[in-house]
This record gives structure tokens, C-alpha cells and sequence, in this order.
């Protein structure tokens, strides 16, 4: 897997499309391109937890609100980029509060049990995510999958960014998308199709390549109560 | 894990068929075309069609440049009139001097005060603040007239000397007239002050003798008023078409034939016939074209023609695409000695191009242009094109015996560049451009020049076609990729304007000059173009990237049209218009622009915007 920038990828792009190369020369096509290339990007970004965006972090929780102390601006900005969350000292992550089975405001305490979205628009929606009880209290250990983009706006990526996924599935793709929009050649169009779904199944099984652990969590002695 | 196909497509089928339409412009045979409306329009005409010009091989091509031949400011303020004579370019001033150029542009004086007191007699010379000098070749002689003094002529030697009756020596009776005109054995004077419905027919095969010298003698003075059945009697002009004589007024033609004798002896010249709605503007602007007589009246240019069985001479208006500019740039002028002696002609006989040049304002002195109105036909190939030609302000022009073409401009000579002498801009030798190749405002630059070779200013182009629907007015098409066959160089900027929005509409309009508004926040009225797409191109021999003069240093010039991959040029529409405008590459040994065709992918969708 190798990654390139954004004009760059452009550029190769357009070359595949058959298109005048050059910077700045295709005036209409290469916003066009860089569209399509920053969809791929998003779209195969929240398929899985991609080894090269993983982050992990601790964070402190403020033990009254539920959220941690921490500034997630240019970390986290979607929930569903969040992969697990872990209170400290544990390998048991928390689950997702069940809001159709639970009333929260029963819970109390100060150990984490649940997490939680915080709606967009709600206060400290910046935090993205709070724990149940809200009197929960210590670290937090978490990762999530982090958008290279995460600081910018429409998580848009700038033409001298490196677009970090493979560049090969992107331009594939890319291509792909543009032939099918242009209504040209047919069989062309199919044959980008067919390599780039073959380009994603082969990254998908090198996600395989390296032994799995098999519930690594439970090798470990329990040494705090928890909810399970 | 949800699979790699409901990532982009969700499972959708490719198509089968290729749904991606083009449609090629290649046929410009129209040329420029006002009279029609632009939403019903063929692609083959244009809309505005400016200093381009229908080639012979069915492309557009950027009209020729100038370069200076003579300057002649030595001895004329304004020159009026300019004839090829005996190998030289006769000019004549608006100071009443006369001048002689030769083919290395060396400027001889021939005809002032000074000269006129050498000649026996020592009459003066011609008086100075002229309006109009005509001339005609006869007997090979040149004639020249000004409607204040005697007529002059010019031997082959070009010795000047007043046109006389060479067996009395006197040119008592030799008109004074503005238009001189040889036809058949005769030359003919009119414009005569105090007669200007007269016309003077000299004796036969003699320029000097005229009615009133001693015999032999069979000049005439007739007088062609009674015969005008509408509209002024003046005479604006002379003309000759085939054994015809054409007297020109404002709103009628009179063709006569001379040579028809009375049992006496006496010349009675034969004035039967009168053709009605077609007159000129005056006696510059008639050109002779093979089997046809161009000019120009108030409504546009009318042709004589001969009728293809009887003979006769039959009126015609090739003009009709373009009357209303021609209309309107003659409207402009109220004053009716600028248009009769200022407006002139000339034709190009390499190009094929009758060339009618029209100036911008009464005066000479406040005239900035002089609108060339082209009309190229070639009867063969049938070719019938106009287009328009900016940027020049000509007061006169010539052709010369190898077809080059001269202009005029204050006292400057250019000449005019051709397929063998390309010239890509113009005033080259005369002006140049700032060191970055931009230019005035007006389309100007700089004089002196620094450099001959790198002079001249950029000659400004725009080329717009009518609206297209593709053939399918009611569907929506996406256009996607355009592409041109082009030659020679030069940068040319496509616009695309889509589904009648052309202007601007929320331009406030050009500011003070402090940048301010009017108080109801507009400004004055500037049309201001409003196109979807914009994207800038260069001519197909255009060097770039690799090439000699760019280097592989990464730089190139520019997105060259000679290469057969894409341009993606997006954008939807119900009907689209194509405009093309730039400015040619000046200095070098280039080729001029060209257009050969245009072509476009688009695909056609629904009803539905």
C-alpha cells in the first residue's frame, strides 16, 4: 500500500481518464477528480478500522458531565470513528448504552459503564461521546479510527495533503466513478470497476495477514468488579 | 463487513450502450450573420465574427496584420487617397501634396507648391484642407481630382502636371470635379461644384480635352438630374461595370453606355435605364470584382450583376446578413461629407475580400476607428462570408499590381500581410507592446519601436457561434469534453454560455473612477459577459513542453489542441453557445491562427433541468 497526494492522484487520475495532463490544465475535470478521489477516501475510511488511522488515546473524564477533560477538535469528530473504550486498567470495552432497555439516570457510581453519542448541537457536542454514569471518574483508554482531515472543514483534503489510503484502490475507483458519469465506453468502465473491487479485497484480506489474538481480554485474571 | 460493491454502486449494472453523444462545427461557410436570430440560427454562421475570416479551406483563420511600409509625414499631414501607379503607391494629402512610394518604401515628393511653380506658367498648387482626392489610370496616365482644383496628371515618370488640352496647353475647360472615373476610351469628372448632377465625359481616347476646348473635339457635359427618379440629384459617385458607365446617387443608379454616336458625329451617351433602392454613399467605396460592382448605400452593399441571359445589369444585396451593422455604423455619421468622402473600400484579390471601411466619427480628427466590413466571395468554391474586421482606422487604401494591399493612417503607409508575407499582428515597425505583450486600452501601443522584428500589437479576435440545441431543444445535455482542430499559434480563450444567460445581470455596471456607484448603486452601462465555462487554449503548432523555445524545464505554453486526449469542459444545458476570442502572438515566424473545428461530448439526459 502506498500512498500519494491528492494532486497527484489527480493527475493520475486523468491520465487514466484519457485526459490532458498537466497542472492546472483541466480546469473542469480536475475538481471533479479530486471529488471523486475525497468520496473514495470517506467512504472506504468508515468502511473498517484501517491500521493506518487507528489512534490510540487516554483521556481523563471530568466525573459530572460524563466527558472527558481532553480537546477532541482535531482528534475525533464522528462518533462512528470511535473503535473501543476501555476504563483504565481493562481489557473489557464498554458497550453502547442501550437507550430502548435503560433508564441511565438509575446508574451511579464512578466506574464507566456505558458509552454514549452526544447529539450534534447538544452541549459539549465537541466531545462527541459520554460515558454513563456521568459521575464516572479516572481514565479512559480508547481508540478510534482518525481522519487525516480531522482539523478541516468538510474534512476536506488540500491538493498538497497525502490522501492516506492505497492509492491504486483511490485512482481505481475514481476512475471508475468518472467513466460511468461520462457514459463513455461501457467496457471500460467495467473493467475499472472489476479492478478496483479486486484492489479492496486483496487490502481487506491483508488485514488477515498477521495472527489474531482470540479475545485477548480474557486471558487476564480479574482483578476489579465489573459489569458484564 | 458490508461488501466492496455497496461501497460506490450499491450493487447498479454498468450500462451497455455508450451514451456519450459529440457533435463537430466544421462547416463556417456562413460567416458573419446579424439579420437572423441567434436562437434559430445555423452553427455554420457566426454571431460575431471580428477580425477572423472565412479561409478557402473551410477554416477560420485570424485576419492579417499590418506592417509599416512608408512614412510620409515628411511631406503630407493626412493622407486621402492612395493608387498603385507604375510601380509605386501615389498618395495624396489632405494638405494637397502629392507623393510617390516605391516597393522599398522610399517616399518621393512629386507634387507641392514648389513643384506647381516649376511648370510653365508657374501656376500654384492644389490648395490645402481637402476632403476627398480621387483618381483613375488612363492611357496610362494618372488622373487625380479634388473637387477644388484643376484635376492633375501623372505620367509614368511620374512627372505631375495639370491635366490640359495638350493642343491649347490650357486647362480652361477642364472640370474641377471629386470623382474621376475611366471608362472606355473616356474619362468622366463629376462632383463639379455648381453642377453636381453633371457628369463631364472627355474627348474620345484623350484625358485633357473637354467640352468647351477647340475641335476635334467630342467631350460632352450632361447633365443627369431629370433622369434621377427619386431622392437627391447629386451625384455620390462613379462607377464601371462591364460596357457600363454606373452614375451613383444616394437612392438610385444610373448605368449608361458610352460611345453612341448621332449620325453628326456628336457623342450621345445612352443613360435608358434606372435601377431604383440602390444608390452610394459615395465614390470610394465602388470596387470592381471580376463579373460584379460592389459599393455602398445607406442600407448595406448592394451588387450589380450582369443577368445570366439578357444581359442587363441586375441590382443585388450580398449584404443582407450584415445590413443592420452596416446600417448602424453609417447611421453614426451625421455628417454627410464624412460618410461620402471618408468612407472607402478596396479589394483584396488574394483574399478575395471586398473590403468596406467605415470611420467611427465625423470628424478625421476624432475618429479612432475605421470598421472594416469583409465580405469574401469566391463564386467557384461558393464562398459567401462577411466578417468584421477592428482595430484599424484607415483614411485610404490600394492594392497594388501583385494584389498586395496598402492602408493608410494619418500619414503612414502599411502594408497589409498575406499567405506568403504573414504578418500575426499589426503595426509592426510602427508600434510595440508593454515588455509583459499587453497593450492600451484601445488596443495600442508604444512608438517608436525598440526592436522592428519584435513589434507590432496583438490583433484581438472573437469568434461566438449561435445557440445550439444539439438537435434536441427540449432535452437537457451535460456537455463533458471539447476538443479543437487547430493550426498555427496563438492563445484563444473558449467560453460556453448556457441556456440564454449571456450577461452578467448583477453586474452593477463600470464604476467612477474613485471605484464609486451612482446613488441607486449602478454604475454605467458595460455589458458584462457571464459564461458557465472559461478555459484558455493555444493553437495547434503552439510550441510547449519539450519543445525548442520552452524546454523540458517543466513550463509549457499553454493546452495545446494538437493532441488527441481529453478536455474535460462540464456543464448542463437545454442550449449551449460557443464564443472563442483572443489575441494573436506577435513578432516571429509564426503561422496565423486557425480554426478548423470544433467538437463536444456530451450526454442527452431528460425534459428536465
Amino acid at each position: 500500500m502506498s500512498y500519494d497526494t491528492l494532486t497527484n492522484l489527480i493527475d493520475r487520475v486523468a491520465e487514466r481518464l484519457s485526459l490532458v495532463g498537466g497542472t492546472s490544465t483541466q480546469t473542469y475535470a480536475e475538481d471533479r477528480i479530486a471529488a471523486a478521489i475525497q468520496h473514495k477516501f470517506d467512504i472506504l475510511f468508515g468502511e473498517t478500522f484501517w491500521p493506518q488511522h487507528v489512534v490510540w488515546v487516554e483521556h481523563t473524564l471530568d466525573g459530572t458531565l460524563g466527558v472527558v477533560t481532553a480537546d477532541l477538535t482535531d482528534l475525533l469528530s464522528d462518533f462512528d470513528d470511535i473503535g473501543r473504550i476501555y476504563p483504565e486498567d481493562s481489557t473489557n470495552p464498554l458497550p453502547l448504552f442501550p437507550h430502548t432497555t435503560m433508564n441511565p439516570n438509575i446508574l451511579s457510581g464512578t466506574r464507566p459503564r456505558f458509552y454514549a453519542a452526544i447529539p450534534e448541537g447538544e452541549s459539549n457536542d465537541n466531545k462527541v461521546f459520554h460515558i454513563w454514569p456521568k459521575t464516572a471518574t479516572g481514565d479512559i483508554q480508547y481508540f478510534f479510527r482518525k481522519h487525516p482531515k480531522t482539523d478541516t472543514a468538510g474534512r476536506l483534503f488540500l491538493p498538497e495533503d497525502t490522501v492516506t489510503f492505497d492509492d491504486h484502490a483511490l485512482i481505481l475507483g475514481s476512475t471508475f466513478d468518472i467513466l460511468e458519469d461520462d457514459g463513455t465506453n461501457p467496457n471500460a468502465t467495467q473493467k475499472f470497476q472489476s479492478m478496483f473491487e479486486s484492489r479492496m479485497k486483496q487490502l481487506k484480506r491483508a488485514l488477515s495477514n498477521a495472527p489474531i489474538a482470540l479475545d485477548q481480554g480474557r486471558q487476564n485474571i480479574l482483578t476489579t468488579w465489573e459489569a458484564v | 463487513m458490508v461488501t466492496v460493491n455497496r461501497i460506490l454502486t450499491d450493487g447498479a449494472k454498468i450500462r451497455r450502450g455508450n451514451l456519450l453523444r459529440d457533435v463537430t462545427i466544421r462547416d463556417f461557410s456562413g460567416g458573419w450573420n446579424v439579420i437572423d436570430n441567434d436562437l434559430n440560427l445555423s452553427s455554420k454562421f457566426a454571431k460575431l465574427l471580428q477580425n477572423l475570416q472565412r479561409n478557402p479551406d473551410g477554416s477560420l483563420s485570424v485576419r492579417p496584420g499590418t506592417r509599416l511600409f512608408a512614412d510620409c509625414s515628411t511631406y503630407l499631414d493626412r493622407i486621402l487617397g492612395m493608387w498603385y501607379f507604375s510601380a509605386h503607391i501615389i498618395a495624396a494629402g489632405q494638405n494637397g501634396r502629392l507623393v510617390a512610394v516605391d516597393a522599398t518604401g522610399i517616399v518621393k515628393d512629386i507634387w507641392s507648391d514648389a513643384w506647381a511653380a516649376t511648370l510653365p506658367g508657374t501656376p500654384d498648387g492644389w490648395d490645402s484642407d481637402l476632403e476627398v482626392v480621387t483618381a483613375t489610370i488612363f492611357n496610362g496616365e494618372l488622373i487625380v481630382c479634388n473637387g477644388v482644383n484643376k484635376p492633375l496628371t501623372i505620367n509614368s515618370n511620374l512627372a505631375v502636371t495639370y491635366l490640359q488640352d495638350l493642343a491649347t496647353n490650357s486647362n480652361t475647360n477642364t472640370p474641377i470635379g471629386k470623382y474621376v472615373r475611366t471608362h472606355g476610351r473616356y474619362v468622366v469628372i463629376a462632383g463639379i461644384p455648381g453642377a453636381l448632377s453633371t457628369i463631364a465625359i472627355s474627348a474620345t481616347d484623350i484625358a485633357g480635352t473637354w467640352f468647351g476646348d477647340a475641335a476635334p473635339n467630342d467631350a460632352l457635359n450632361l447633365d443627369l438630374g431629370s433622369r434621377v427618379p427619386k431622392g437627391s440629384e447629386e451625384i455620390r459617385g462613379l462607377g464601371r461595370f462591364r460596357d457600363r458607365l454606373v452614375v451613383a446617387f444616394d437612392e438610385v443608379l444610373l448605368p449608361g453606355t458610352l460611345g453612341e454616336f448621332n449620325t453628326a458625329g456628336d457623342h450621345v451617351p445612352v443613360f435608358d435605364d434606372a435601377i431604383d433602392e440602390h444608390g452610394s454613399v459615395g465614390h470610394r467605396v465602388i470596387e470592381n470584382i471580376g463579373e460584379d460592382m460592389l459599393f455602398c448605400d445607406t442600407v448595406g452593399v448592394p451588387a450589380l450583376t450582369r443577368a445570366l441571359f439578357t444581359g442587363n445589369v441586375r441590382p443585388d444585396r450580398p449584404s443582407q446578413l450584415v445590413d443592420p451593422e452596416i446600417q448602424k455604423s453609417i447611421g453614426a455619421l451625421t455628417d454627410a461629407g464624412a460618410l461620402e468622402h471618408r468612407t472607402h473600400a478596396v479589394y483584396d484579390g488574394l483574399d478575395y475580400n471586398y473590403m468596406l471601411f467605415i470611420p467611427n466619427h465625423d470628424l478625421a480628427a476624432n475618429t479612432t476607428e475605421t470598421r472594416g466590413f469583409i465580405y469574401k466571395r469566391i463564386e467557384k468554391l461558393k464562398v459567401q462570408a462577411w466578417s468584421e474586421w477592428l482595430g484599424w482606422n484607415w483614411s485610404a487604401s490600394a492594392r497594388s499590381a501583385l494584389r498586395r494591399v496598402f492602408h493608410a493612417r494619418d500619414a503612414l503607409i502599411f502594408i497589409q500581410g498575406n499567405n506568403d508575407d504573414v504578418i500575426n499582428a499589426d503595426f509592426v515597425g510602427e508600434q510595440e507592446t508593454f515588455s509583459d505583450g499587453t497593450t492600451f486600452k484601445d488596443q495600442t501601443g508604444w512608438t517608436p519601436v525598440a526592436d522592428e522584428d519584435d513589434s507590432g500589437v496583438p490583433i484581438e479576435f472573437v469568434w461566438e457561434l449561435p445557440w445550439s440545441d444539439n438537435n434536441a431543444r427540449f432535452d437537457v445535455k451535460d456537455m463533458r469534453f471539447i476538443s479543437f482542430d487547430t493550426k498555427g499559434h496563438g492563445r484563444f480563450t473558449v467560453e460556453l454560455f448556457v441556456d440564454n444567460i449571456y450577461l452578467d445581470t448583477e453586474d452593477p455596471g463600470e464604476t467612477f473612477q474613485d471605484e464609486t456607484l451612482f446613488d441607486d448603486d449602478t454604475g454605467f452601462d458595460v455589458d458584462v459577459l457571464d459564461p458557465t465555462l472559461s478555459m484558455e487554449f493555444v493553437g495547434g503548432d503552439t510550441g510547449g513542453f519539450g519543445q525548442e523555445g520552452f524546454g523540458d524545464d517543466g513550463y509549457g505554453g499553454g493546452r495545446p489542441t494538437n493532441i488527441e486526449k481529453l478536455y474535460q469542459f462540464t456543464a448542463r444545458y437545454k442550449i449551449a453557445k460557443l464564443r472563442i476570442s483572443g489575441e494573436t502572438q506577435a513578432g516571429g515566424d509564426i503561422e496565423p491562427l486557425k480554426f478548423i473545428s470544433v467538437t463536444m461530448g456530451y450526454l442527452q439526459g431528460s425534459i428536465r433541468r
